[in-house]
């Protein structure tokens, strides 16, 4: 018997919606989107009104777009340097897919097959290196990364479990784990996108088991920290975007009752590797991913995305697992996203009255972590500083704080010492 | 605009949190947008402030019902809600 079609696709106000309902309108919507070939920018917050557009523009065969970031110069930015021909948001998904009832023939409710070869997404990484740089994605490359995610979570062969995510949909992680996975592997999905833990414990609740949590780092940590009270058991949990501590791992699982994995990925590869942190600490590539060395750097291929370099550095075992060896100095990685700290630098530096500038990492590595600044700029207050590089720089990666000092302990070549800035540090008390 | 004691204490509680020390608390406005294009706070401080807020004032922030969006709006907005339903 083949239940996959009555069972639920998204949960919505604790309600299942039936897989073939949600496509069946979908597809409705996707006829309204046909006849023009424009990309269209999803940039829904809710994720049944995301899925129900993503699905719509993939049935009328239109790519879509999503941004780095939802700050709106960087879609003003995307927009004016693409021809984007159409911008999905919660209400106007909302409005278009209530009303299309119409009676006609009944579209092909399907998805497209796992083979078609349809342009389906560009994603970006973001523009701390300067424009943002587009990576394309098919959907038979989709549906082989969503199948290999499904599997290295242990979900092939278990029945479908239901899902709350807690990433957006629009950057690569929270794409395939909390919208193609639930489309091409048969689980559902909460329609909403729980933020704060008490959001996301009620969310947990109102779904039946098998559960499954698709989150990162700082949330766990901020919903493990906040209370004692008893979280509903969760099967599954997925975590990406920053480094998951074994001890944070350990303490969900004692928390949630089930499994924690970790995915190591980007956009550019996606989801490739994966590891139980309580259990391993190397990373299993998944199936059909090489590795190669070559110049330097990493290289690395698969058949659910197209072959590139990796901005860390692997130390690949006889077993074909590896462990991470940390990355380029120059790339941080603040709330998810990957910055360069000298784009950064050459961004606080053309801030009109910065005379000199200089970026410090994180004071430690952590998911809460912030860049942090010293400025000279005698005529500029710290906040008028922050306001010139509004616009100028993805929110994330604004320095916080800015400190004002009188000058910088630069040598007779222009060079930060060490051991100067590091005595300057602590005797602002930043060192630490 | 001038702040009452309740929303200076809250705005202290941000600066310390939010890693704002290049903000005064008093510099503040009551009314201002806490996130986005006023203090240009993100879903990351989002987070750190429910927690701040739970452990200081004994309940938990909801951000996903319609009711509580106004809540982060602004410091005024956030130092009522905290003072309808604080237990300590």
């Amino acid at each position: 018997m083949n239940h996959r079609h009555a069972a639920p696709l998204l949960w919505r106000d604790g309600r299942p919606l039936p897989r073939d309902e949600v496509l069946a309108r979908a597809a409705r919507l996707g006829r309204r989107m046909a006849g023009d070939q424009a990309p269209v920018l999803n940039l829904c917050d809710r994720r049944d009104r995301f899925i129900t557009g993503f699905i719509a523009a993939l049935a009328a065969g239109r790519r879509t777009v999503l941004p780095p970031s939802p700050a709106a110069e960087v879609i003003a930015d995307l927009r004016s340097r693409l021809d984007i021909g159409l911008t999905l948001d919660d209400d106007w998904v909302g409005h278009h897919a209530a009303g299309n009832d119409e009676p006609g023939p009944t579209p092909p409710t399907g998805l497209p097959g796992d083979d078609d070869r349809r342009p389906a997404a560009t994603l970006y990484t973001s523009g701390s290196t300067g424009a943002p740089t587009p990576h394309e994605r098919r959907w038979d490359q989709f549906v082989q990364g969503a199948r290999l995610l499904n599997r290295a979570l242990g979900l092939a062969d278990r029945e479908p479990h239901h899902l709350v995510a807690t990433t957006p949909p629009q950057h690569m992680y929270g794409l395939e784990a909390s919208v193609l996975l639930p489309l091409v592997a048969g689980h559902s999905i909460h329609a909403g996108r729980p933020l704060l833990p008490e959001d996301l414990r009620s969310a947990l609740a109102q779904l039946p088991q098998p559960r499954g949590l698709i989150t990162t780092p700082l949330h766990l940590r901020t919903c493990l920290e906040e209370s004692e009270r008893a979280w509903p058991r969760v099967e599954v949990t997925v975590s990406a975007t920053a480094p998951l501590e074994p001890e944070l791992a350990a303490r969900a699982e004692a928390a949630l009752g089930g499994a924690v994995y970790e995915i190591y990925g980007s956009t550019e590869t996606g989801a490739m590797a994966w590891r139980r942190p309580t259990c391993e600490t190397l990373w299993s590539p998944m199936p059909g991913v090489r590795l190669a060395p070559a110049d330097g750097r990493w290289h690395a291929s698969g058949r659910h995305f197209p072959p590139c370099s990796l901005a860390d550095q692997l130390d690949l075992r006889d077993d074909g697992r590896f462990a991470l060896q940390g990355r380029d100095a120059d790339l941080v990685k603040i709330a998810g996203k990957r910055g360069s700290l000298s784009a950064i630098h050459q961004a606080l530096v053309s801030v009109p009255g910065v005379m000199d500038a200089v970026v410090l990492p994180p004071p430690r590595d952590g998911d809460r972590q912030r860049l942090r600044a010293l400025v000279v700029a005698p005529e500029r207050s710290p906040r008028q500083v922050r306001d010139g590089l509004r616009g100028r720089l993805d929110p994330a990666f604004i320095p916080r704080p800015i400190v004002p000092v009188a000058q910088l302990p630069r040598n007779e070549r222009g060079k930060l010492p060490a051991d100067a800035l590091q005595a300057l540090l602590e005797q602002l008390g930043m060192a630490p | 605009m001038s702040q009452s004691a309740l929303e200076r204490e809250v705005a202290e509680l941000m600066v310390e949190n939010l890693n704002l020390e290049d903000t005064a608390p008093e510099e503040i406005e009551p009314e201002a947008p806490l996130f986005g294009d006023g203090l240009g706070l993100d879903s990351i401080d989002a987070l750190e402030l429910a927690l701040a807020v739970s452990k200081r004032y004994g309940f938990q922030l909801r951000a996903d019902d319609p009711e509580n969006e106004r809540i982060f709006s602004s410091l005024r907005q956030l130092a009522a809600h905290i003072e309808a339903h604080r237990t300590n």
